[in-house]
């Protein structure tokens, strides 16, 4: 499968809850980035506007179909409203909220998966094509076009790092933070498979964390990825058994420690840095073209 | 949040699961005279680190002991509530447990023929993926383990499982582990629980009935940590020489990572959690300046960085806290904002007033503005 929003980025967007303090900030954000927005979706709003955006009820009020939509739900009701658009065949899902609960999170990724939708997040900031859209908020101005494929489990590390990659004038095909949570719509190892397809991008740099196991999964992917992969991961020097903000970021094991996933994924290939700064060096070296 | 095995138990207990009879006792408090009908007890710490066995934290007692059992536990575990129960003749010692696998997506049932310590690593556990809402469950779950056990046993374990996968979603548990699931006269009756509940579900559910569980979890935090979970914002304190304030785990983590690279170790770690407000900034200021007071305490290290939210806000925020309270260590400060994030705000004003407040060192770049602290700091 490829990634839907790389192989044409989506050209009907809907933001569901866009009227809330955050969401309407990033509703400008996306404007201004140029991604087309078709209607905001909020229940008991329809038939209002949002600074010119036309505010529906449900999804279904939709004259035509959309390819992606936004979630700025309340993680109590992201659940049902991801199952929607698995339901309207909306092919892209960024779902913004964190919180999300487990089990929610669960059954919002299978529905998703069982549809044929590319669900990014939950707990995300979104993504970005350099020069040609925004789904969420990784902000442009952080970014510029390129051939680095940029994926991140952390919101805030994926914008410090498409900032650095900017500064040290590496391109990104793609900043995008695939969600913080155990559960994501997507795991890592299946945006790299996805990757292998789009000939644009020409190395991938993967910012994970410690907690959990996906690196595992990753490092079989690598294998048979035809290009470079760069790995780096944050919490090198996270206590054990304490959680360090996200659901997932918790060492339970040894095998969920930075310095283990690390080591799997060397051996499978990838070029590991302790730091993003590492990486990036990493990047210059592989990429001498910039 | 991890529950112990009394609250665990009572969860079972509502989900009509067998359990051995029991009684949780605060510290010092009487025994009541109904467990005097029970011929042998058990008497359990309630505390939630694993490995309770090992500690001589779970002891076998007759009525006339049972004092003495509760004394030894509380010699070695302080005072902490116990959990009697009526011994059951265990025939043989079964381990189940439900749990998450998110990167496979799906519930996972575990399964060992055989009971016992460290048996979640030991060869002969089955991985069972399943769907909790299939109607088929149990007969897939019969399939994996029938070879393991007497079809009749496998049955009513392989119904147990589909059970416990319902209960696991309903009651928002990321993991529930019977260890052992003992089989008494041919029935099924977990003598052990062990359970997580999904934090940010807490909301869902009673907050009554795990009281306890919460209570020992509260215990395990330091002040500081406590009080910042009231101020909307989580803290994990650790042996360190820089405290940082940050905001994003991923970017607190790789603070803490460059630190440490730097002969510095950050002395907290903080992120946002569920309900708190849109701004903690004072509040994460306040513990920061309290840990760099203590002699150990070297500096502070402030830096975030928005894409959104105005960055205006959180500076003007640290600004009037300094006005109010010098920094007792020498601070370093590093932000960045998208354009969105710093819509009114002069960059070049706000970094006079900070150098003018008496920050020791200010840059943009995370590495740049951690070699100036340890030098510094050195």
């Amino acid at each position: 499968m490829t990634l839907p929003f790389l192989e044409h980025f989506p050209q009907r967007v809907v933001v569901f809850n866009p009227t809330g303090a955050y969401a309407a900030r990033q509703v400008t954000a996306m404007r201004e980035a140029g991604t087309r927005l078709v209607a905001g979706i909020t229940l008991g709003r329809g038939g209002g506007n949002l600074d010119g955006l036309p505010l529906l009820d449900s999804v279904a009020e939709l004259d035509t179909p959309s390819d992606a939509a936004v979630l700025y739900t309340p993680p109590e009701g992201t659940m049902d409203a991801i199952r929607q658009c698995a339901a309207a065949g909306i092919r892209t899902i960024v779902a913004a909220a964190e919180y999300v609960p487990l089990h929610d999170g669960l059954r919002a990724a299978q529905a998703a998966r069982a549809a044929g939708s590319w669900l990014v997040g939950p707990n995300t900031l979104g993504l970005c094509v350099p020069a040609e859209g925004l789904l969420g908020s990784v902000s442009p101005a952080f970014c510029s076009p390129g051939r680095v494929a940029l994926l991140g489990r952390s919101g805030t590390l994926t914008l410090t790092v498409a900032r650095l990659l900017t500064a040290a004038g590496i391109g990104q095909r793609i900043a995008i933070h695939i969600g913080g949570d155990a559960v994501i719509g997507r795991n890592p190892h299946e945006y790299l498979d996805a990757l292998a397809e789009d000939e644009r991008t020409e190395a991938v740099l993967y910012c994970g964390e410690i907690g959990g196991d996906k690196e595992y999964a990753l490092a079989e992917a690598v294998r048979r990825f035809p290009r470079p992969v760069v790995a780096t991961l944050v919490g090198r020097h996270a206590p054990a058994d304490r959680q360090m903000g996200h659901a997932g970021a918790l060492i339970g094991s040894e095998r969920e420690s930075a310095a283990a996933k690390l080591a799997a994924l060397g051996e499978a290939g990838a070029h590991t840095a302790a730091t993003p700064y590492d990486a990036i060096a990493a990047l210059k070296r592989l990429l001498p073209r910039g | 949040m991890r529950l112990t095995e009394a609250d665990g138990k009572a969860l079972l207990r509502r989900h009509a699961i067998a359990v051995p009879p029991g009684i949780v006792l605060a510290p010092g408090a009487p025994a009541p005279a109904s467990i005097a009908a029970w011929p042998n007890l058990v008497v359990k710490a309630q505390v939630l680190e694993g490995g309770r066995g090992k500690r001589g934290l779970v002891r076998r007692a007759g009525m006339a002991e049972l004092e003495e059992a509760r004394s030894a536990i509380a010699t070695l575990a302080g005072p902490v509530p116990v959990l009697v129960e009526a011994a059951v003749e265990i025939e043989q010692e079964l381990y189940l447990a439900l749990r998450v696998d998110g990167t496979a997506q799906t519930q996972e049932v575990l399964f060992a023929a055989a009971g016992g310590v460290e048996v979640e690593s030991a060869p002969g556990l089955h991985r069972i993926p399943i769907r909790a809402d299939a109607p088929d469950a149990a007969e897939r779950i019969f399939q994996a383990i029938r070879g393991t056990l007497p079809p009749q046993l496998a049955a009513r374990v392989a119904r147990l499982a589909a059970r416990l996968a319902r209960i696991a979603q309903e009651e928002d548990l990321s993991l529930l582990e019977i260890n052992p699931l003992a089989v008494v006269r041919g029935a099924l009756v977990a003598c052990d629980a062990k359970m997580v509940r999904d934090d940010v579900a807490l909301g869902r559910h009673d907050a009554e009935v795990t009281a306890m569980s919460a209570d020992i979890e509260q215990a395990t935090l330091t002040p500081l940590e406590r009080r910042a979970r009231t101020q909307g914002f989580a803290m994990v304190e650790m042996p360190g020489d820089v405290a940082l304030v940050s905001a994003g785990a991923g970017l607190g983590m790789f603070l803490m990572d460059l630190l440490a690279d730097h002969n510095l170790r950050a002395a907290c770690f903080m992120d946002n959690i569920q309900g708190g407000p849109m701004d903690s900034t004072e509040a994460r200021l306040t513990a920061a300046f309290e840990i760099a007071a203590r002699p150990e305490v070297k500096g502070i290290l402030f830096y975030t960085t928005l894409a959104s939210r105005p960055l205006g806000d959180r500076i003007e925020a640290l600004l009037a806290f300094l006005a109010r309270q010098p920094a007792p260590k020498p601070l370093f400060v590093g932000f960045a904002g998208a354009p969105s994030a710093l819509r009114g705000f002069d960059l070049a004003a706000a970094t006079e007033r900070l150098r003018a407040a008496g920050v020791a060192g200010l840059h943009e770049d995370p590495l740049t503005l951690i070699r100036q602290a340890a030098e510094a700091l050195a």
